[in-house]
């Protein structure tokens, strides 16, 4: 971060901003930092967040901004939280897990948000109250959850939880999985094979796993030359495809004898059926495979949390009103970001970051007695299929006939140019984009 | 003139790991620092830039996608480039290249990135192009107040001689016009202008030939380069 | 060349100026169903790349905060008919109407030119107002 930045960043609130939003008496009694209930008048609702991640930061910010008055607390079971976003780059060095690591201590001070950290063990939708593993008990007028995913290993025999966290990481949760999958790429013999199998659709981050697959494959280019990625995917098409196997083409051999990566498609038998973490063999539908490394990717589900709540429906997601995020199951609920069925728009932190907006102007507008307007999101996800060569896709959507979607002529993938410069650019705003994005959602 | 090559532009920048990493501003090349003698000969030694090439440069490396059209600057961050002396353009994009300029405020990366993926011929061609553009003054016009005019201009015509600060004009030019490796500041985007004053003063920018730039803003008040800031964006260069 | 007065970041937006007249105010709300609330929900939209209410200025991307109308319309319209250059925003702008557009830019004209981090609340919650009462004093 520049001097520059510095100077401004960690500006707390001040006494001023307090009195002006709260009246002297309310902070004369609680202090300045306290944001302690007594700090709202009585009669402010109450809403409480469930999940502190992009999508329930991003939504306490925006609703002070909605709203001054109303009383906002979110209680997260981790007093850190490190972003899925960009933890590929914590493979190849690009990023340490330290630079994403994000706490709740500005939104808890400039925004005067309650901040609980706790684990939330049930809650009660007819009394509208929440309980925790601490034993308090937060009532609510508005609750509203961003619970992330879930992952589901049983359609891969011999591959679980226990798997993951010692053998054979995914990695798909930023954390010390990610430093030990690293840690497997830096210890490939020469020559060696790294398998990767992305999962079946929907799951967060959808380019995750192919930026994770160009960025082994530029590893090996530098490090490892005779060594190779082979994907086992399910799946016969996934999200940019075209741009990252372009790109493939022209920094990895794609489609040449000396590809540094074979792509096998679900049509092609691509899918993965089992794995013997001991041998470090896997059996694909086409035939069975030796690697060296092997990272599943496993399939995924909403949240512990939003299924323990009974949120989710048989698609093992969320179904919510497109318009507002509120769930489909139980009133005065809210759910954000990658467990929700949001139709159009990927598993995203842009996505989350977007609903969380439109989300806090709807529960403003409700609790004020007014209709919400009309919902409007982004998304927008940069990807790196090399460091200095970006893909991106983006779109505006809104809701048609029933369902999320891109509005206008907005959707489309980065175009295939003769411009060297376009993928150099690309990543240049990947990364201007992820340095302002975690600012919009933390800051 | 021949299409870029994008194979040759995309290995050349990937053959370049030390500068890709993702602060940017970490691992810096080591450049030596100009001297007059050095940089004149490297100027000289440039291939002739060509117009209409340059044009197809400055489409193909998407120049206009941040500096504009015709390289007058459709925003506060960017620089315009519209009328500036082949000579300045040259030898910013030599710095980028060779990381003499990569300023610690996080606004070099991207020029950085796109300097390694461009020629020698390339670079001459895009600095001829931009100098064929006529200079012009910036789009939001300056309100400035009698007495920042006053302060502004002093400094432009007679310099201050108890700081020991030369005119602006004797190198700049009287219209702000530039000349030669000197650039022509008529109608530069004042919010770019003081940026870059203040990396000079604060010695966050070190690319100019014997700290010359860099001794003459450590005197300047904030006021004044906001003065002559908002002064030279309302010039139109004649 | 538009006729704007320079709004310098560190000064603070002298509101009265904005408060506009309501013979302005008319002028300025193009329709009816494009209201100031939702000029200001799409335009938060843009913060994950232009900084919360427009106001990041990053190498790769301009902050708009404080742009005058015109030329955020006109940046928006040459990315959307593809006169303009881009990497992204010509597909972010086939996403909006010329009334979107229009409240969009009302709203960035409103905000203070300066970092996030240095705003108050306070200054924002004057902003979001102002864009409101340049829409007509409509929600």
């Amino acid at each position: 971060m520049s001097r520059l930045e510095q100077q401004t960043f960690d500006r707390k609130i001040t006494r001023r901003d307090l009195v002006k939003l709260f009246g002297a008496s309310a902070v004369a009694a609680t202090g300045i930092f306290g944001a302690s209930n007594k700090a709202f008048a009585q009669s402010a609702a109450h809403v409480v967040i469930l999940g502190g991640g992009v999508g329930g930061s991003t939504f306490a910010k925006y609703l002070r901004f909605a709203d001054p008055d109303v009383k906002i607390t979110i209680i997260e079971q981790y007093p850190e939280y490190i972003t899925c976003l960009r933890s590929n780059d914590v493979l190849v060095g690009m990023h340490t897990l330290d630079e994403l690591t994000f706490n709740l201590d500005t939104i808890r001070s400039k925004y005067n948000v309650n901040v609980i950290i706790d684990r939330v063990v049930g809650a009660d939708f007819d009394q509208k109250t929440v309980r925790t593993q601490k034993g308090e008990v937060v009532s609510y007028d508005k609750l509203v959850v961003s619970p992330g995913i879930d992952f589901v290993y049983d359609n891969i025999e011999g591959f679980n939880e226990q798997v993951a966290d010692t053998t054979h990481p995914h990695a798909y949760k930023a954390g010390p999985q990610t430093l030990k999958l690293k840690q497997q790429l830096e210890n490939l013999p020469q020559g060696g094979t790294a398998i990767i199998a992305p999962p079946q659709n929907p799951f967060r981050c959808p380019p995750g796993p192919y930026e994770r697959i160009s960025f082994f494959a530029e590893y090996l280019k530098k490090h490892n030359p005779t060594g190779k990625v082979i994907v086992l995917d399910p799946k016969d098409r996934f999200t940019k495809d075209v741009p990252f196997k372009k790109a493939w083409e022209r920094l990895y051999g794609y489609k040449t004898d000396n590809s540094l990566i074979e792509w096998v498609s679900g049509s092609d038998g691509g899918q993965v059926t089992r794995l013997d973490p001991k041998t470090n063999q896997v059996q694909a539908v086409v035939e069975d495979f030796q690697a060296d490394l092997i990272n599943i990717i496993p399939n995924q589900r909403a949240g512990k949390l939003a299924q323990n709540l009974d949120l989710t429906d048989e698609s093992g997601w969320c179904p919510i009103n497109r318009h507002t995020f509120e769930s489909m199951r139980h009133d005065e609920v809210y759910v954000l970001g990658d467990s929700t069925i949001a139709d159009a728009m990927p598993k995203s932190g842009y996505s989350a970051n977007s609903q969380a907006k439109v989300c806090a102007k709807a529960v403003a507008d409700t609790l004020k007695g007014e209709s919400p307007g009309r919902a409007i999101y982004s998304n927008v996800c940069y990807s790196l299929a090399g460091q200095n060569y970006g893909v991106s896709i983006a779109a505006i959507y809104e809701v048609r006939d029933g369902l999320i979607q891109p509005k206008g002529d907005s959707a489309g993938v980065s175009e295939i140019t003769d411009k060297p410069a376009q993928p150099i650019l690309e990543a240049v705003y990947q990364k201007n984009w992820h340095r302002e994005f975690v600012k919009d959602v933390f800051y | 003139m021949k299409k870029t090559s994008i194979h040759s532009a995309i290995s050349a920048c990937v053959l370049v790991p030390a500068l890709a990493l993702a602060g940017g501003h970490g691992d810096k090349l080591k450049a030596e620092a100009w001297t007059h003698q050095s940089l004149n000969q490297t100027l000289n030694e440039m291939p002739k830039g060509n117009v209409e090439r340059g044009q197809t440069v400055h489409t193909q490396m998407m120049c206009a996608s941040c500096h504009g059209e015709n390289g007058q600057s459709p925003s506060r961050n960017f620089s315009s480039l519209n009328g500036q002396t082949p000579e300045y353009t040259m030898k910013m994009m030599l710095d980028y290249r060779d990381a003499r300029r990569w300023e610690d405020y996080g606004q070099a990366n991207i020029m950085v990135k796109l300097a390694q993926a461009m020629s020698d011929q390339e670079i001459a061609d895009v600095a001829a192009f931009y100098a064929d553009q006529s200079l012009s003054d910036w789009e939001i016009q300056q309100n400035l107040s009698d007495e920042r005019f006053k302060m502004a201009d002093k400094l432009v015509r007679k310099g201050d001689a108890s700081r020991l600060l030369v005119p602006c004009s004797s190198c700049h030019g009287v219209n702000g016009q530039g000349n030669g490796i000197t650039p022509a500041l008529a109608g530069q985007v004042p919010e770019y202008f003081q940026r870059t004053m203040q990396a000079y003063k604060d010695g966050e920018r070190h690319n100019d030939v014997s700290q010359g730039m860099s001794q003459l803003a450590k005197p300047l008040t904030d006021a004044e380069i906001e003065a002559l800031a908002q002064y030279y964006a309302n010039l139109e260069g004649s | 060349m538009t006729n704007n007065t320079l709004r310098l970041s560190g000064l603070c937006l002298s509101l009265s100026l904005f408060a506009g007249t309501p013979a302005q105010a008319q002028d300025d709300a193009k329709s009816s169903s494009i209201t100031a609330k939702l000029g200001e929900a799409m335009a938060q939209q843009c913060a994950p790349c232009h900084g919360t209410n427009g106001q990041a200025m990053t190498e790769a991307m301009p902050p708009l905060a404080g742009l005058p109308v015109e030329t955020f319309e006109r940046a928006m319209l040459a990315y959307r008919d593809g006169s303009r250059d881009a990497v992204i925003m010509d597909r972010v702008a086939r996403g909006f109407t010329d009334e979107e557009i229009h409240a969009m830019a009302i709203w960035f004209e409103k905000q203070p030119y300066k970092a996030w981090q240095n705003t108050e609340l306070e200054e924002a919650y004057k902003a979001s107002e102002a864009a409101k009462n340049a829409m007509g004093g409509q929600q």
